[in-house]
């Protein structure tokens, strides 16, 4: 539990000028050189054991549950993304180590984590051949799973004599798993949203380092909240041409491209908090036009796109995030006051004027009423409630303890490896894989927010705050929905739910609070001051 | 090793989950006192609530398993592709005969085309108890789907960690042989009706055939009939166990008991005075059944009667008739076969207030008095195991220890009894079948019955022993045949049939153990 105690990001090598040789092995450890740089000993534990789960989980579907279900077109490519995706995710850490980063190792190691424990079952679903058929195809596919299931668990489990009464004769071969793998990469068509889907997991460590890169220095950050308004107007009106023109159901070409535009409207929303917080922190001073219509414009025009496509889960996410880094960087507990009165009227409004929301509401709390079966009524009911009767299913097959790597059919589900993430988790995982997931996820979350707390300036304060918010409201939105403590809102959850812009959005918003972190810590650093022994901190001597 | 796998991952994810729970406490514990930001260190702690809202909102789901499962269960009905998948994909346990041997298997997998199918080797004879035949996906008074959660459960930990384990077998006491050939012979008679038989050791049923459609409740377990002359049995047992004396009396061709109610023998025969309880059992005189119940009840009273029928499995009553099921009818391990397959009380109505002609009906089994094959066959099973009735089964597990029985006559009674049935064949009511069971060391006894339903048919019954090389009884059959009497003919023809066949199954599969 050394660990736990251990405050990264500290190296002490004594005042400068007086060389003192001290053999490496009577330095305390955390003195010795690069120690400061290295990811502490039990998060390297935590970061291996998920890469055994990762490996493991992987060779158990695809030993165990390939064979038996069969594959869909293209689940070789699926696997050997994963591995792409393992391999990038875990260069991700030296990678990091060697641009000498020195902020929280838990901010950057957690996504690995929570990518390595989630990845298996979205896998499972990527690879199942009902899942990824549609239509018509989907009732064929569910037939010849069946078949196939049924006949390689008679060839597995029987005996001899029950084998040839069953068959009659010798029995079928069974197939390999690694031949099965091997033929189930076929040819498929490309399009950029399916390169889109498939590269960014293994691109997403990249965008967070890239992010990390961008943010390190001072400087960019600076030239960025100076010159806000410029990409704030390109990012806006981008996002008003994609949502007025190029959105069909919610979606650009089956992808939801604005989630890459979130991070700069958080930035902006920071910059513009910043440099007014003490006005706005004053409720006589807020009340002037100029900073009502820049709240406005800055804070509120934003989430107008999300309405006029009807995305009312993002439009929470968005709407939540920029709230809460009102509260964070005035400091004021009463816009915490007021924007929960805003928020208690929208959701009283939205769930009494608009169908779709007092219908999820429905679902959420009293999803079978006791309707007459045969009825009209039941039947346009059974079509809403059909999503949300198998998200129970997968948390009633779960159990306790799941049913293991890719086991269970929470592919039955529709949307499983996205709004149903958690009822996916949960048939493979249990209640206590479940619980597992929330505690790490919760863990990643706090530790952003401890960034924040630790930042000394409003703009930095506000932009790590917001950016976990980014993280964190889909993240709640979709896990609580899921086990129906609030309505399902459709968003979908970083690292551990289906979602490439998603996932790309979020390693670049981790990198940048990554390169925050490693400043803060930076700062710290030379601030440090090198006191004589026994000696309170503040009579120290500072050494620059 | 698969299994070993799954658990290895399950205890990595919650290792992780654990490292981050520690974490998390130590975090929140210091959180108030760490300088920095009040509003972010608040916000985490609200990260933790909703952690914690999570723990609960999964939990209540599966605490309300039942409600939801039930509710799933009802919208089922507009499709359900977890269910289908599940279904669909199973490989359930086998359902095993008496033998335990696979090739009898009652219910297993044949490959057909390529696809793995149920099979039932009963088929329509096996419908109404096992499964399968036509429209086997509305039948649910079946082991089959009264089992069901046992036949799915894995048959080894080793299955535990496969996507679709395969299902622990169930071992049933029926026999395949017996059970084919009992529905062969009650379907060639065309009529409605149940055969049962049923190990007199063990309380165990070796062969069950019945009739019936999917919606129908099963006819051997649930329908009602009056026994008909078969009661003369449990009249004669309370005769014997009352100590009253052998006694000579007339069977004239008719008896009044009131100025409606008139009494005749089948076909209005007489005899010469007989010494009762033989000399009316054997030749089934109606007029010294009556005349032995009207002296029964004035030497012993009614009570001698309640408290007899009820120790024999009846449930006497006066004013409302008794309903519902006898859930302790089986022994059983399932809770679902018990609440489903149990039948209704066999129920007389009897006591100070019935009239003498009422009397002279129940005598002879007709009037107010409801009974079941399977109560008829448990009262038989009783006689043949020396005045011990044990609970039927239809579970190998639970006929290999049976429970402790209840003993609802003397060991004497029973042997006269036993010796009288005996007596039946070879003189009485089913001589016709004697020369069917002459050639074999095995023999047959038993009672047979006519029950007269107002406006129907008769129905035949058949209520017997089937005693072995070396005299003992072994099995009890009984067969019931709606609009199919009378008692002598067809059903004691099945019954003779079921002894010749358990009789040539036995020595065969004595002399396969013999050498």
């Amino acid at each position: 539990m050394a660990f736990f105690k251990r405050r990264t990001g500290r190296k002490d090598d004594g005042l400068e000028g007086i060389r003192v040789r001290v053999q490496p092995h009577n330095r305390p450890r955390m003195r010795r050189p690069g120690s400061a740089l290295s990811m502490p000993r039990m998060l390297a534990w935590g970061v291996a054991l998920a890469t055994v789960f990762y490996i493991l989980a992987h060779y158990s579907i695809v030993a165990g549950v390939w064979p038996v279900h069969g594959t869909a077109p293209g689940a070789g490519a699926v696997l050997m993304r994963d591995v792409a995706a393992g391999v990038a995710w875990l260069l991700l850490l030296p990678v990091m180590k060697f641009l000498g980063y020195r902020g929280s190792w838990l901010l950057v190691a957690l996504p690995v984590i929570l990518f390595f424990v989630t990845r298996p079952s979205l896998f499972q679903l990527f690879s199942d051949p009902v899942y990824q058929a549609s239509g018509a195809e989907r009732t064929e596919a569910n037939e010849l799973k069946a078949e196939r299931s049924q006949l390689t668990t008679v060839i597995r489990a029987y005996d001899e004599e029950r084998q040839q009464i069953v068959f009659g004769g010798p029995p079928p071969a069974l197939p390999d798993p690694v031949e099965a793998a091997a033929s189930a990469t076929r040819e498929v068509g490309w399009s950029i949203g399916r390169m889109a889907s498939y590269f960014t997991v293994f691109l997403a460590p990249l965008a967070l380092l890239v992010g990390f890169l961008w943010a390190r220095r001072g400087g960019s950050l600076r030239s960025f909240r100076e010159h806000r308004v410029w990409p704030f107007a390109v990012t806006l009106a981008i996002f008003f041409v994609l949502a007025l023109f190029f959105t069909e159901l919610g979606k650009v070409g089956g992808t939801t491209p604005w989630e890459l535009l979130l991070p700069i409207f958080i930035m902006v929303w920071a910059a513009v908090l910043a440099d007014d917080a003490y006005n706005i922190a004053r409720p006589g001073e807020v009340m002037s036009v100029r900073r009502i219509g820049a709240m406005l414009v800055y804070g509120a025009l934003p989430v107008v796109p999300f309405l006029l496509i009807r995305e009312l889960g993002l439009s929470i996410v968005l709407a939540g995030s920029l709230a809460t880094m009102l509260l964070v960087g005035t400091r004021r507990g009463w816009w915490a006051g007021l924007m929960l009165v805003v928020w208690a009227v929208l959701v009283v409004v939205a769930f009494n004027v608009d169908e779709r929301s007092a219908t999820r509401l429905e679902l959420a709390y009293d999803p079978y009423p006791e309707l007459e079966i045969g009825t009209p009524a039941a039947e346009e009911w059974a079509a809403t409630l059909h999503q949300i009767k198998l998200f129970d299913a997968n948390i009633l097959d779960g159990g306790i303890f799941g049913e293991g790597a890719g086991r269970g059919h929470a592919g039955t589900a529709p949307n499983a490896a996205d709004d149903g993430y958690i009822t996916t988790i949960a048939a493979q995982w249990g209640l206590l894989g479940g619980l597992s997931l929330i505690l790490l996820y919760t863990a990643f979350l706090v530790q952003m927010l401890v960034v924040a707390a630790g930042e000394r300036g409003a703009f930095e304060r506000s932009l790590v705050t917001g950016l976990a918010m980014l993280i964190a409201i889909p993240f709640w939105l979709a896990t609580l929905g899921g086990v129906r403590v609030i309505p399902l809102t459709g968003v979908a959850a970083a690292f551990v739910a289906n979602g490439g812009a998603k996932l790309l959005a979020s390693a670049l918003a981790v990198g940048i609070v990554a390169a925050l972190s490693h400043r803060r810590a930076e700062a710290d650093r030379l601030n440090a001051p090198h006191a004589v022994p026994g000696a309170r901190s503040e009579s120290g001597v500072r050494i620059r | 090793m698969s299994a070993l796998l799954g658990w290895l991952l399950r205890a990595i994810f919650v290792a992780l989950g654990v490292g981050a729970a520690i974490w998390l406490a130590r975090w929140a514990r210091e959180a108030g006192q760490r300088p920095g930001e009040r509003w972010p260190v608040r916000i985490g702690l609200g990260m933790l609530l909703l952690a914690g809202a999570y723990a609960i909102g999964h939990a209540r789901l599966l605490v309300k398993r039942p409600e939801l499962e039930a509710a799933r269960a009802r919208w089922a009905f507009y499709g359900d592709p977890r269910l289908t998948e599940e279904r669909r994909a199973e490989v359930r346990g086998w359902i095993l005969d008496c033998s335990g041997d696979p090739s009898d298997a009652l219910a297993l997998y044949r490959e057909r085309d390529g696809s793995m199918v149920r099979a039932y080797p009963l088929e329509e004879g096996g419908a109404n108890l096992i499964g399968g035949g036509e429209d086997a996906g509305e039948r649910d008074f079946t082991v089959e789907r009264l089992f069901a959660d046992r036949l799915r459960e894995p048959r080894s930990l080793a299955e535990l960690g496969e996507p679709h384990p395969a299902g622990k077998d169930l071992q049933l006491t029926l026999c395949l042989n017996a059970t084919a050939r009992a529905w062969e012979l009650l379907e060639n008679t065309g009529h409605p009706g149940a055969v049962i038989v049923q190990d007199v050791n063990t309380g165990a049923v070796v062969a069950y055939a019945a009739t019936g459609g999917p919606q129908q409740a099963p006819v051997g377990i649930q329908e009602y009939s009056p026994p008909g002359s078969v009661w003369k049995l449990a009249l004669s047992a309370l005769w014997w166990e009352a100590g009253l004396p052998e006694m000579v009396l007339t069977c004239p061709s008719e008896i009044r008991l009131s100025e409606r109610a008139l009494i005749e023998n089948a076909g209005r025969f007489s005899l010469p005075p007989v010494t009762v309880p033989e000399g009316m059992l054997i030749p089934s005189c109606n007029t010294t059944a009556v005349e032995m119940a009207l002296i029964m009840r004035e030497r012993l009273g009614e009570e001698a009667f309640v408290e007899a029928f009820r120790r024999f499995g009846f449930v006497p009553y006066t004013d409302n008739a008794p309903t519902g099921f006898q859930t302790d009818f089986w022994a059983t391990s399932s809770e679902e076969w018990a609440e489903r397959m149990s039948p209704p009380p066999a129920r007389i109505r009897i006591g100070p207030e019935t009239n003498r002609a009422e009397w002279g009906q129940l005598a002879i089994g007709q009037g107010p008095l409801d009974v079941t094959p399977i109560h008829i066959s448990r009262f038989m099973q009783a006689i043949g195991n020396d005045g011990v009735m044990l609970k039927p089964t239809i579970e190998a597990e639970q006929a290999a220890e049976p429970a402790g029985g209840e003993r609802i006559m003397s060991e004497t009674t029973a042997e006269r009894l036993q010796a009288v049935m005996l007596e039946i064949v070879d003189r009485g009511t089913a001589r016709s079948v004697r020369p069917r069971v002459e050639d074999l060391a095995w023999d047959l006894g038993g009672k047979t019955g006519t029950a007269q339903v107002r406006g129907e048919p008769d129905n035949g019954w058949f209520a017997g022993l089937i005693f072995g090389a070396d005299g003992d009884p072994r099995y009890s059959v009984t067969v019931f045949l709606e609009g199919g009497g009378p008692g002598g003919r067809q059903p004691a023809s099945i019954a003779a049939e079921l002894t010749r066949l358990l009789a040539a199954r036995t020595e065969s599969r004595a002399g396969e153990s013999a050498e």
